[in-house]
């Protein structure tokens, strides 16, 4: 292969249509709209109009047609002198190199329309642009297996992981369909959905009683009060059920591998993906652990490259994420993605929070209720003093927010976790560090308090609050990576346990 | 690691910039006071409430710039760049010279007229410019352009 231009499958045509389709309806929506608009108006003076109309939409319709056979006859690429090149376009003409040890992770994705005629969608990511740099829709399962083959070859190094269907090994983990369900059940779709439905039936509670307070008896009698909590429990198992089936379609026959120094992720039922990162392109790993997941002992893994944005064509994709992780499995797990992890974020005790911050939290949980309080009061709504009756609630939960947060940094790895309900454990090596900002506001301030974000490619991470000083201090110690040729000799200076109480 | 102030004509070109600030933006706000003041109190209370407002951001834009001058300031090492500034929010960044990707010398109309330069400190990030240094004179620009690519090497990606 190598040298020769090679093309997509003629049946790209048709796989590729109807995307591109839908990126132009999407680009040209107010077109669309007035189209409709006019279209609706019911006159006979638009008879005419009518007919522009369509011949506006045959017009761009044709356009695309043409657009999707010209993208078709003009792409090439080929493999040449250690670099992928590519080639597109009749007016355009675009001429793409890529370098094999610069790709981030190699994605292929099968949606339906693909899967009807055999192709592959194959997308190639490196950490530049906000846009997938190599794609190439429509080729045949062995072209882009090929195309892997020759990638592996040449790259300068060997963190590609190796194509070839997913060897004989056993996976590194796998979601059975009940673990799927469970993990669609725990998402955050459904604690938002409570808090949603908290927050509606609340207001309408109140507006009732507030436009007739003669109402207030009524809306605590039996049959107003059934009715909303028939509503509400209908909202909630609607929600819920989406959740599931979204993670059902989402993530079906879930397969983690590790292969040559990578991991491959595959699933889904409609569309299905293999997504392959290099473990030396990761950059950050999160374990999302919320309240029932926790209580059941799993949580959620998502590890991001350089490149983790949303995909071309309005398809939004993580990283790689694997659902349903047992929380033993997740230290062995973090640890072969972040080679180097000194601790067990989970066992280790991290950092609180600064005191003041404690203080901060409670007294601008107490503010906050105080002016929703005034407001209400203010809209003249009765009973306005019983939203007092919050600060409690609000205390407890910004002390459960606060108790909650930790913070560790060990020689190889910076660790911050945070949230109650929704728990979440970030993890960077400290190799991938790029910059650490450190911000203070007026508050901030008074207290003697700041903030720090560390940020790697791609993404970043935030601290809890700390006193400025050490914040100060330990920006300028992550930031302290030596020169060095290799990640491997690059000396990180430690920070002393002294500083870390 | 030594710590450089601006050069002090960047004083200048806090001043400038306030001015405007203050043109484009505390003026329509104390109109904007007297409009809906008059809605609720009588108009020379208004009209008080108005150039309060526009006086005490006068004041702000006048002695702001002063302060700020004072918050900024940088320092290059061997292995890291250091920037602080900030009156009102404090801000601090850390960049190892090692991950400096490029530098974006950018010198806006009021740059211009001052002979002044600004540097945007770019890394793998890719969240925009991690660094910011304004206020530079032509030498100093370029020595430290020099010095953060001197340095060219693993950028953790």
């Amino acid at each position: 292969m190598d040298g020769a231009w090679k093309r997509l499958h003629p049946a790209a045509v048709v796989v590729n249509l109807v995307p591109r389709t839908w990126r132009v309806v999407r680009s040209l929506w107010p077109l669309a709209l007035a189209l409709v608009w006019r279209g609706s108006l019911d006159d006979a003076s638009t008879a005419l109009a009518g007919l522009i109309d369509i011949l506006l939409v045959s017009v761009f319709f044709l356009l695309t047609v043409g657009g999707t056979i010209v993208h078709w006859a003009t792409l090439r690429y080929r493999v040449r002198s250690d670099q992928l090149e590519i080639q597109s376009g009749l007016i355009r003409r675009q001429e793409r190199v890529i370098d094999p040890a610069r790709i981030q992770n190699i994605e292929i994705v099968q949606t339906l329309i693909h899967r009807a005629v055999g192709l592959v969608e194959v997308r190639i990511e490196t950490a530049s642009g906000s846009e997938v740099e190599g794609m190439l829709s429509g080729l045949t399962v062995s072209e882009a297996e090929a195309l892997r083959h020759t990638l592996e070859h040449h790259r300068a190094d060997r963190a590609l992981p190796s194509m070839g269907p997913s060897s004989d090994e056993p996976p590194l983990l796998e979601n059975t369909m009940a673990e799927l369900v469970a993990f669609g059940a725990t998402s955050g779709r459904f604690t938002a959905a409570i808090a949603i439905l908290g927050v509606v039936t609340e207001a309408w509670t109140w507006t009732e009683m507030a436009s007739d307070p003669s109402k207030a008896s009524e809306v605590f009698s039996l049959p107003g009060a059934l009715q909303a909590i028939a509503i509400g429990l209908a909202i909630v198992a609607g929600a819920w059920l989406l959740g599931i089936g979204a993670a059902l379609v989402r993530h079906w026959n879930f397969r983690l591998d590790y292969q040559d120094e990578g991991l491959i992720v595959q699933g889904g039922l409609t569309t299905r993906r293999r997504l392959e990162i290099p473990l030396r392109k990761v950059q950050i790993v999160r374990v999302s652990e919320s309240m029932v997941r926790r209580w059941v002992g799993y949580g959620t893994f998502t590890l991001e490259s350089a490149a983790p944005r949303t995909g071309e064509g309005g398809t939004e994709r993580r990283a790689a994420m694997a659902p349903w992780v047992a929380k033993g499995q997740l230290p062995a797990l973090s640890e072969l993605v972040i080679p180097g992890l000194d601790i067990d974020p989970w066992q280790t005790t991290l950092r609180l929070p600064h005191r003041k911050a404690l203080s901060r939290a409670l007294s601008r949980s107490t503010v906050q209720v105080l002016l929703l309080t005034a407001v209400i009061w203010a809209l003249a709504f009765p009973y306005a003093w019983l939203t007092l009756a919050a600060i409690p609630v609000a205390l407890g939960l910004a002390w459960l927010h606060w108790r909650h947060q930790g913070w560790k940094i060990t020689p190889h790895v910076v660790v911050a976790r945070r949230g109650y309900f929704n728990q979440q454990t970030t993890v960077v090596s400290r190799h991938r560090i790029q910059s650490v900002g450190l911000s203070q506001g007026i508050i901030l301030r008074a207290l003697g308090l700041g903030r720090v974000r560390v940020r790697v490619a791609g993404n970043g991470l935030n601290l809890p609050l700390m006193a400025w000083d050490e914040a100060t201090e330990i920006a300028r110690k992550l930031a302290d990576i030596r020169r060095a040729p290799t990640q491997d000799t690059v000396c990180i200076p430690e920070l002393d346990e002294a500083a870390e109480e | 690691m030594i710590e450089h102030p601006l050069h002090p004509r960047a004083r200048l070109l806090f001043h400038l910039q306030a001015m405007i600030r203050w043109v484009i933006v505390g003026i329509p706000i104390s109109m904007g006071t007297i409009a809906f003041s008059t809605l609720v109190i009588p108009l020379t209370w208004a009209i008080a409430a108005g150039l309060i407002v526009g006086g005490a951001t006068l004041v702000w834009s006048l002695w702001s710039p002063t302060l700020q001058y004072q918050a900024w300031m940088y320092g290059v090492s061997d292995d890291e760049l250091v920037i602080r500034h900030g009156v009102l929010v404090r801000r601090m960044v850390t960049i190892p010279m090692v991950r400096v990707q490029h530098i974006d010398t950018i010198r806006t109309p009021l740059d211009r007229v001052l002979g002044l330069y600004r540097l945007y400190v770019y890394t793998a990030s890719g969240q925009g410019a991690d660094g910011v240094i304004p206020g530079l004179m032509s030498e100093e620009a370029a020595e430290l352009r020099a010095a953060l690519v001197r340095v060219s090497n693993d950028d953790g990606v």
